[in-house]
Protein backbone atom coordinates (compact mmCIF):
# COMPACT_ATOMS: atom_id res chain seq x y z
CA UNK A 1 0.00 0.00 0.00
CA UNK A 2 1.20 3.66 1.02
CA UNK A 3 4.70 1.96 2.25
CA UNK A 4 4.70 -1.08 -0.15
CA UNK A 5 7.07 -1.67 -3.14
CA UNK A 6 5.97 -0.92 -6.25
CA UNK A 7 4.74 -4.26 -8.02
CA UNK A 8 7.35 -5.02 -10.77
CA UNK A 9 10.20 -3.51 -9.35
CA UNK A 10 14.00 -5.26 -9.68
CA UNK A 11 15.22 -6.81 -6.44
CA UNK A 12 18.66 -4.76 -5.51
CA UNK A 13 21.27 -6.55 -3.75
CA UNK A 14 19.24 -9.72 -3.85
CA UNK A 15 16.59 -8.18 -1.59
CA UNK A 16 13.47 -4.99 -1.29
CA UNK A 17 15.25 -2.21 -2.35
CA UNK A 18 13.54 -0.39 0.91
CA UNK A 19 15.36 -3.04 2.89
CA UNK A 20 18.75 -0.80 1.69
CA UNK A 21 17.32 1.61 4.94
CA UNK A 22 18.16 -0.05 8.01
CA UNK A 23 14.77 -1.66 9.82
CA UNK A 24 14.95 0.74 12.41
CA UNK A 25 14.99 3.94 10.31
CA UNK A 26 12.56 2.70 7.77
CA UNK A 27 10.02 2.11 10.30
CA UNK A 28 10.73 5.77 11.63
CA UNK A 29 10.38 7.07 8.16
CA UNK A 30 7.27 5.22 8.09
CA UNK A 31 5.87 6.45 11.19
CA UNK A 32 6.92 10.27 10.30
CA UNK A 33 4.33 13.08 9.40
CA UNK A 34 5.96 13.81 6.21
CA UNK A 35 6.41 10.31 4.98
CA UNK A 36 2.18 10.40 5.95
CA UNK A 37 1.24 13.60 4.65
CA UNK A 38 3.99 14.72 2.05
CA UNK A 39 5.35 11.39 0.64
CA UNK A 40 1.79 9.73 -0.41
CA UNK A 41 1.62 8.78 -4.04
CA UNK A 42 4.15 10.23 -5.24
CA UNK A 43 5.55 9.62 -8.69
CA UNK A 44 9.38 10.59 -10.06
CA UNK A 45 7.55 13.54 -11.60
CA UNK A 46 6.25 15.33 -8.94
CA UNK A 47 9.25 13.93 -6.65
CA UNK A 48 11.28 16.91 -7.97
CA UNK A 49 9.05 19.38 -6.13
CA UNK A 50 9.43 17.35 -2.97
CA UNK A 51 13.18 17.29 -3.36
CA UNK A 52 13.75 21.08 -4.54
CA UNK A 53 12.03 21.51 -1.25
CA UNK A 54 14.63 20.35 1.12
CA UNK A 55 16.19 22.41 2.93
CA UNK A 56 19.33 20.09 3.73
CA UNK A 57 20.96 16.72 3.59
CA UNK A 58 21.64 13.78 6.02
CA UNK A 59 20.02 11.06 7.76
CA UNK A 60 18.52 11.37 11.12
CA UNK A 61 18.86 14.69 13.65
CA UNK A 62 18.07 15.10 17.55
CA UNK A 63 16.28 12.38 18.23
CA UNK A 64 16.64 9.53 15.71
CA UNK A 65 13.89 11.79 13.74
CA UNK A 66 14.08 11.27 9.92
CA UNK A 67 15.21 13.93 7.89
CA UNK A 68 12.84 14.97 4.59
CA UNK A 69 15.67 13.63 2.40
CA UNK A 70 15.99 10.49 3.65
CA UNK A 71 12.50 10.00 3.27
CA UNK A 72 12.54 11.12 -0.48
CA UNK A 73 15.52 8.39 -0.67
CA UNK A 74 13.35 5.96 0.62
CA UNK A 75 10.36 7.21 -1.87
CA UNK A 76 13.11 6.56 -4.76
CA UNK A 77 13.66 3.53 -3.67
CA UNK A 78 10.07 2.25 -3.20
CA UNK A 79 8.68 3.49 -6.56
CA UNK A 80 12.17 2.77 -8.48
CA UNK A 81 12.40 5.02 -11.15
CA UNK A 82 13.99 3.92 -14.52
CA UNK A 83 17.85 4.95 -14.84
CA UNK A 84 16.92 7.65 -17.49
CA UNK A 85 15.33 9.90 -15.11
CA UNK A 86 17.44 9.43 -12.62
CA UNK A 87 20.42 10.56 -14.93
CA UNK A 88 18.37 13.70 -15.78
CA UNK A 89 18.33 14.44 -11.94
CA UNK A 90 21.37 14.37 -11.79
CA UNK A 91 21.96 16.93 -14.82
CA UNK A 92 19.62 19.31 -13.11
CA UNK A 93 22.53 21.32 -11.53
CA UNK A 94 20.75 24.27 -10.00
CA UNK A 95 18.78 22.17 -8.04
CA UNK A 96 21.45 21.07 -5.85
CA UNK A 97 19.45 19.04 -3.50
CA UNK A 98 17.84 17.11 -5.91
CA UNK A 99 21.39 16.55 -7.46
CA UNK A 100 22.50 15.30 -3.92
CA UNK A 101 19.65 13.06 -3.75
CA UNK A 102 20.09 11.36 -6.95
CA UNK A 103 23.38 11.19 -6.44
CA UNK A 104 22.76 9.07 -3.09
CA UNK A 105 20.37 7.01 -5.00
CA UNK A 106 22.67 5.98 -7.82
CA UNK A 107 25.21 5.18 -5.42
CA UNK A 108 22.90 2.78 -3.72
CA UNK A 109 21.43 0.55 -6.22
CA UNK A 110 23.78 1.48 -9.65
CA UNK A 111 25.97 -1.16 -10.43
CA UNK A 112 29.61 -0.22 -9.52
CA UNK A 113 30.83 1.12 -13.30
CA UNK A 114 27.76 3.30 -13.78
CA UNK A 115 28.28 4.79 -10.19
CA UNK A 116 31.82 6.10 -11.31
CA UNK A 117 30.57 6.84 -14.35
CA UNK A 118 28.10 9.15 -13.14
CA UNK A 119 29.08 10.40 -10.11
CA UNK A 120 32.56 11.15 -11.21
CA UNK A 121 31.54 14.61 -13.10
CA UNK A 122 29.96 15.75 -10.07
CA UNK A 123 33.44 15.90 -8.15
CA UNK A 124 33.60 19.45 -10.07
CA UNK A 125 30.53 20.89 -8.29
CA UNK A 126 31.42 23.10 -5.88
CA UNK A 127 28.13 23.92 -4.33
CA UNK A 128 27.26 24.13 -0.84
CA UNK A 129 24.87 22.01 0.96
CA UNK A 130 23.25 22.07 4.40
CA UNK A 131 23.92 18.40 6.30
CA UNK A 132 21.84 17.78 9.56
CA UNK A 133 22.66 15.35 11.86
CA UNK A 134 22.52 14.56 15.14
CA UNK A 135 24.64 17.07 16.54
CA UNK A 136 23.46 19.80 14.57
CA UNK A 137 23.87 21.36 10.68
CA UNK A 138 26.95 21.39 9.68
CA UNK A 139 28.20 22.65 6.22
CA UNK A 140 29.94 20.93 3.28
CA UNK A 141 30.03 20.67 -0.38
CA UNK A 142 28.60 19.07 -3.37
CA UNK A 143 32.06 17.30 -3.89
CA UNK A 144 32.76 16.36 -0.52
CA UNK A 145 29.58 14.71 -0.38
CA UNK A 146 29.86 12.76 -3.70
CA UNK A 147 33.47 12.13 -2.44
CA UNK A 148 32.27 10.02 0.91
CA UNK A 149 29.32 8.41 -1.39
CA UNK A 150 32.44 6.75 -3.63
CA UNK A 151 34.85 6.57 -0.89
CA UNK A 152 33.15 5.74 2.38
CA UNK A 153 31.14 2.27 3.32
CA UNK A 154 28.45 4.15 4.87
CA UNK A 155 28.37 8.25 5.52
CA UNK A 156 29.14 8.41 9.01
CA UNK A 157 26.60 11.37 9.07
CA UNK A 158 24.06 9.76 7.32
CA UNK A 159 22.43 6.89 9.08
CA UNK A 160 21.80 4.43 6.59
CA UNK A 161 23.20 1.10 4.97
CA UNK A 162 24.81 1.46 1.95
CA UNK A 163 27.61 -0.89 2.11
CA UNK A 164 25.57 -3.69 0.76
CA UNK A 165 26.59 -1.94 -2.72
CA UNK A 166 29.87 -3.07 -1.81
CA UNK A 167 29.36 -6.32 -0.88
CA UNK A 168 29.28 -8.03 -4.15
CA UNK A 169 32.51 -6.56 -4.90
CA UNK A 170 35.60 -8.83 -4.19
CA UNK A 171 38.14 -6.35 -4.58
CA UNK A 172 37.40 -5.07 -1.27
CA UNK A 173 39.94 -6.75 0.77
CA UNK A 174 42.66 -5.37 -1.65
CA UNK A 175 41.12 -1.67 -1.23
CA UNK A 176 43.21 0.56 0.95
CA UNK A 177 42.55 3.78 2.93
CA UNK A 178 43.36 6.44 -0.27
CA UNK A 179 45.11 9.43 -0.02
CA UNK A 180 44.08 11.79 -2.70
CA UNK A 181 41.13 11.28 -4.61
CA UNK A 182 42.66 10.55 -8.14
CA UNK A 183 44.56 7.36 -6.29
CA UNK A 184 41.38 6.41 -5.71
CA UNK A 185 38.98 6.30 -8.63
CA UNK A 186 42.11 5.44 -10.68
CA UNK A 187 42.57 2.50 -9.23
CA UNK A 188 38.65 1.48 -8.56
CA UNK A 189 37.39 1.24 -11.94
CA UNK A 190 39.98 -1.12 -13.04
CA UNK A 191 39.14 -3.47 -10.29
CA UNK A 192 35.32 -3.02 -11.29
CA UNK A 193 36.25 -3.94 -14.61
CA UNK A 194 38.85 -6.91 -13.79
CA UNK A 195 36.13 -8.52 -11.51
CA UNK A 196 33.63 -7.95 -13.92
CA UNK A 197 32.59 -11.48 -14.34
CA UNK A 198 31.75 -11.69 -10.06
CA UNK A 199 31.02 -8.19 -9.66
CA UNK A 200 28.38 -9.30 -12.46
CA UNK A 201 27.09 -11.99 -10.61
CA UNK A 202 25.89 -10.62 -7.71
CA UNK A 203 24.21 -7.70 -9.63
CA UNK A 204 22.63 -9.96 -12.64
CA UNK A 205 20.62 -11.76 -10.60
CA UNK A 206 17.83 -9.33 -10.14
CA UNK A 207 17.36 -9.87 -13.87
CA UNK A 208 16.01 -13.20 -14.01
CA UNK A 209 12.17 -13.66 -13.21
CA UNK A 210 12.32 -15.64 -10.26
CA UNK A 211 13.47 -12.11 -8.46
CA UNK A 212 11.26 -10.16 -9.67
CA UNK A 213 9.67 -8.78 -5.91
CA UNK A 214 5.94 -10.66 -5.59
CA UNK A 215 3.77 -8.54 -3.58
CA UNK B 1 -49.72 8.23 35.49
CA UNK B 2 -52.83 9.44 33.19
CA UNK B 3 -51.59 12.72 32.69
CA UNK B 4 -48.40 14.23 32.65
CA UNK B 5 -48.57 16.64 35.62
CA UNK B 6 -47.24 17.44 38.82
CA UNK B 7 -47.92 16.58 41.90
CA UNK B 8 -50.79 20.01 42.17
CA UNK B 9 -51.85 19.20 39.15
CA UNK B 10 -49.00 22.20 37.66
CA UNK B 11 -46.95 21.49 34.49
CA UNK B 12 -43.26 21.99 34.49
CA UNK B 13 -42.39 23.92 32.08
CA UNK B 14 -38.53 24.66 33.12
CA UNK B 15 -37.81 20.65 31.39
CA UNK B 16 -38.78 22.11 28.06
CA UNK B 17 -35.47 22.63 26.66
CA UNK B 18 -34.94 18.36 26.53
CA UNK B 19 -34.68 16.78 23.52
CA UNK B 20 -37.83 15.71 22.42
CA UNK B 21 -37.96 11.99 20.79
CA UNK B 22 -38.98 11.05 17.82
CA UNK B 23 -39.95 7.39 19.11
CA UNK B 24 -41.51 6.49 15.76
CA UNK B 25 -38.55 6.89 13.82
CA UNK B 26 -35.96 4.99 16.44
CA UNK B 27 -38.79 2.24 16.76
CA UNK B 28 -38.32 2.24 12.69
CA UNK B 29 -34.76 2.38 12.79
CA UNK B 30 -34.88 -0.64 15.22
CA UNK B 31 -37.19 -2.75 13.06
CA UNK B 32 -34.69 -2.24 10.02
CA UNK B 33 -31.64 -3.09 11.68
CA UNK B 34 -33.23 -6.15 13.22
CA UNK B 35 -34.26 -7.03 9.93
CA UNK B 36 -30.82 -6.72 8.42
CA UNK B 37 -29.24 -9.02 11.10
CA UNK B 38 -31.61 -11.38 9.99
CA UNK B 39 -30.84 -11.77 6.80
CA UNK B 40 -27.44 -11.73 7.05
CA UNK B 41 -27.81 -14.52 9.55
CA UNK B 42 -29.85 -16.60 7.41
CA UNK B 43 -27.14 -15.85 4.56
CA UNK B 44 -24.23 -16.89 6.86
CA UNK B 45 -26.43 -20.02 7.07
CA UNK B 46 -26.62 -21.09 3.79
CA UNK B 47 -22.82 -19.88 3.24
CA UNK B 48 -22.11 -22.47 6.18
CA UNK B 49 -23.87 -25.20 4.39
CA UNK B 50 -22.05 -24.37 1.22
CA UNK B 51 -18.83 -24.57 3.42
CA UNK B 52 -17.79 -20.55 3.09
CA UNK B 53 -16.71 -18.69 5.49
CA UNK B 54 -19.64 -16.46 7.27
CA UNK B 55 -19.30 -12.50 6.56
CA UNK B 56 -18.41 -10.69 9.32
CA UNK B 57 -20.72 -7.45 8.72
CA UNK B 58 -22.45 -5.15 5.77
CA UNK B 59 -20.51 -4.91 2.74
CA UNK B 60 -21.29 -2.01 0.74
CA UNK B 61 -20.86 -2.43 -2.88
CA UNK B 62 -18.75 0.03 -4.20
CA UNK B 63 -17.55 0.02 -7.67
CA UNK B 64 -14.62 -1.69 -8.79
CA UNK B 65 -11.69 1.07 -8.48
CA UNK B 66 -10.66 2.63 -11.99
CA UNK B 67 -7.95 5.61 -11.38
CA UNK B 68 -4.57 5.60 -10.32
CA UNK B 69 -3.53 6.28 -6.66
CA UNK B 70 -2.94 10.05 -6.82
CA UNK B 71 -1.45 12.68 -4.91
CA UNK B 72 -3.86 15.03 -2.57
CA UNK B 73 -4.28 18.12 -4.33
CA UNK B 74 -4.33 20.59 -1.40
CA UNK B 75 -2.25 20.88 1.22
CA UNK B 76 -3.92 18.99 4.39
CA UNK B 77 -3.69 21.62 6.75
CA UNK B 78 -3.80 19.81 10.05
CA UNK B 79 -2.81 22.42 12.00
CA UNK B 80 -4.72 25.32 10.77
CA UNK B 81 -7.15 25.07 13.75
CA UNK B 82 -4.24 24.73 16.13
CA UNK B 83 -4.63 26.62 19.75
CA UNK B 84 -8.25 27.80 18.89
CA UNK B 85 -11.40 27.18 20.96
CA UNK B 86 -14.76 26.04 18.83
CA UNK B 87 -17.97 25.35 19.62
CA UNK B 88 -18.96 21.91 19.06
CA UNK B 89 -22.08 21.93 16.61
CA UNK B 90 -23.26 18.01 17.30
CA UNK B 91 -21.79 16.80 20.79
CA UNK B 92 -22.17 12.67 21.41
CA UNK B 93 -23.61 12.41 17.33
CA UNK B 94 -22.12 11.03 14.17
CA UNK B 95 -21.01 12.58 11.39
CA UNK B 96 -19.54 16.49 10.72
CA UNK B 97 -19.29 18.88 13.21
CA UNK B 98 -17.37 16.75 16.50
CA UNK B 99 -14.01 17.37 17.37
CA UNK B 100 -11.21 16.10 15.80
CA UNK B 101 -10.73 15.29 11.80
CA UNK B 102 -13.57 14.56 9.73
CA UNK B 103 -13.26 12.33 6.77
CA UNK B 104 -16.23 13.52 4.59
CA UNK B 105 -15.77 10.90 2.10
CA UNK B 106 -15.74 7.78 4.92
CA UNK B 107 -18.01 9.92 7.52
CA UNK B 108 -15.45 9.54 9.86
CA UNK B 109 -13.70 11.65 12.61
CA UNK B 110 -10.96 10.79 13.86
CA UNK B 111 -9.22 11.94 17.11
CA UNK B 112 -5.67 13.04 16.25
CA UNK B 113 -3.61 13.35 13.40
CA UNK B 114 -1.88 10.46 13.27
CA UNK B 115 -4.84 8.66 12.96
CA UNK B 116 -6.44 10.66 10.47
CA UNK B 117 -3.18 9.96 8.54
CA UNK B 118 -3.29 6.60 8.40
CA UNK B 119 -6.86 6.61 7.26
CA UNK B 120 -6.41 8.93 4.58
CA UNK B 121 -3.64 6.99 3.27
CA UNK B 122 -5.44 3.58 3.93
CA UNK B 123 -6.92 1.22 0.98
CA UNK B 124 -10.47 1.27 2.51
CA UNK B 125 -10.32 5.23 1.64
CA UNK B 126 -8.44 4.26 -1.50
CA UNK B 127 -11.53 2.53 -2.38
CA UNK B 128 -14.09 4.91 -1.75
CA UNK B 129 -12.47 7.21 -3.80
CA UNK B 130 -12.34 4.59 -6.66
CA UNK B 131 -9.14 4.85 -6.95
CA UNK B 132 -6.41 1.44 -6.71
CA UNK B 133 -3.27 1.52 -4.60
CA UNK B 134 -0.88 1.61 -7.56
CA UNK B 135 0.98 4.67 -8.25
CA UNK B 136 0.89 6.24 -11.83
CA UNK B 137 4.86 5.47 -13.35
CA UNK B 138 6.05 9.06 -14.78
CA UNK B 139 7.92 9.07 -18.03
CA UNK B 140 11.46 10.53 -18.87
CA UNK B 141 9.36 13.24 -20.99
CA UNK B 142 7.58 14.27 -17.69
CA UNK B 143 10.33 14.67 -15.52
CA UNK B 144 12.25 16.52 -17.98
CA UNK B 145 9.05 19.14 -19.02
CA UNK B 146 9.00 18.98 -15.26
CA UNK B 147 12.56 20.10 -14.62
CA UNK B 148 11.96 22.64 -17.63
CA UNK B 149 9.38 24.00 -16.12
CA UNK B 150 10.47 24.72 -12.77
CA UNK B 151 13.96 26.02 -14.16
CA UNK B 152 11.55 28.46 -15.71
CA UNK B 153 10.16 29.17 -12.56
CA UNK B 154 13.46 29.60 -10.08
CA UNK B 155 14.76 31.42 -12.95
CA UNK B 156 11.55 34.11 -12.75
CA UNK B 157 11.64 34.16 -9.01
CA UNK B 158 15.35 34.88 -8.82
CA UNK B 159 14.52 37.68 -11.22
CA UNK B 160 11.88 39.33 -9.42
CA UNK B 161 14.76 38.87 -6.40
CA UNK B 162 17.54 41.04 -8.37
CA UNK B 163 18.31 43.94 -6.60
CA UNK B 164 18.79 47.33 -8.83
CA UNK B 165 19.59 49.81 -5.97
CA UNK B 166 18.96 53.01 -8.53
CA UNK B 167 15.29 51.48 -9.35
CA UNK B 168 14.68 51.22 -5.96
CA UNK B 169 15.95 54.41 -4.96
CA UNK B 170 13.60 55.74 -7.19
CA UNK B 171 10.73 53.86 -6.08
CA UNK B 172 11.43 55.21 -2.51
CA UNK B 173 11.71 58.82 -3.41
CA UNK B 174 8.48 58.20 -6.08
CA UNK B 175 6.57 56.71 -2.78
CA UNK B 176 7.81 59.95 -0.12
CA UNK B 177 6.62 62.09 -2.58
CA UNK B 178 3.26 60.68 -2.74
CA UNK B 179 2.99 60.80 0.58
CA UNK B 180 3.76 63.93 1.24
CA UNK B 181 1.43 65.09 -1.36
CA UNK B 182 -0.93 63.29 -0.21
CA UNK B 183 -0.79 65.02 3.57
CA UNK B 184 -0.23 68.40 1.71
CA UNK B 185 -3.76 68.30 0.00
CA UNK B 186 -5.21 66.73 2.98
CA UNK B 187 -4.17 69.84 5.71
CA UNK B 188 -5.60 72.18 2.56
CA UNK B 189 -8.64 70.51 2.54
CA UNK B 190 -8.77 70.73 6.26
CA UNK B 191 -8.09 74.32 6.16
CA UNK B 192 -10.61 75.26 3.40
CA UNK B 193 -13.52 73.01 5.67
CA UNK B 194 -12.45 75.77 8.64
CA UNK B 195 -12.66 78.39 6.87
CA UNK B 196 -16.00 77.31 4.98
CA UNK B 197 -17.43 76.72 8.76
CA UNK B 198 -16.45 79.94 10.22
CA UNK B 199 -18.25 81.97 7.30
CA UNK B 200 -21.46 79.89 7.87
CA UNK B 201 -20.83 80.30 11.37
CA UNK B 202 -21.03 84.53 10.73
CA UNK B 203 -23.72 83.98 8.90
CA UNK B 204 -26.19 82.75 11.45
CA UNK B 205 -24.41 85.38 13.89
CA UNK B 206 -26.58 87.93 12.10
CA UNK B 207 -29.51 86.13 12.52
CA UNK B 208 -28.75 86.12 16.25
CA UNK B 209 -28.64 90.02 16.65
CA UNK B 210 -32.85 89.95 16.34
CA UNK B 211 -32.88 87.21 19.32
CA UNK B 212 -30.40 89.40 21.27
CA UNK B 213 -31.80 91.77 20.49
CA UNK B 214 -35.00 90.28 22.02
CA UNK B 215 -33.29 88.87 24.85
CA UNK B 216 -32.82 85.45 24.51
CA UNK B 217 -29.30 84.49 23.29
CA UNK B 218 -29.42 80.71 23.21
CA UNK B 219 -28.33 77.79 25.59
CA UNK B 220 -25.16 77.38 24.38
CA UNK B 221 -21.79 79.09 24.73
CA UNK B 222 -21.68 82.47 23.73
CA UNK B 223 -17.75 82.49 22.83
CA UNK B 224 -17.01 81.83 19.49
Amino acid sequence: MANTTVSGALAIHGQNPQFLVETIIRNRIYDSTYWKEHCFALTAETLIDKAIETRYVGGVYSNQRPTQFICLVLKLLQIQPEKEILVEYLRADEFKYLRALAALYIRLTFRAVDVYELLEPLLKDYSKLRLRDVSGFHLTYMDEFVYNLLTEERESELEQEQKQKQEPQPGREQRQKPHTKQVTLRRWVPICFEKSVEVAVGLKIPFTQSQYLSR
Amino acid sequence: MADKGGAYGTKASDTDFRKKWDKEEYAERARKKDQEEKERMQENENRMKQGKKPLKGRRDDLPKPTELMKQREAPLELDKNLGKTMVVQNPGGRGPGQPGFYCEACNRTYKDSVGYLDHINSRAHLRVLGQTTRVARSTLAQVQARIAFLREKTKAASAAKAFDFDQRLAEVKAKEAALREQKKAAKKAEKEKARLELINDTAVDQDDDMSKLMGFGGFGTTKK
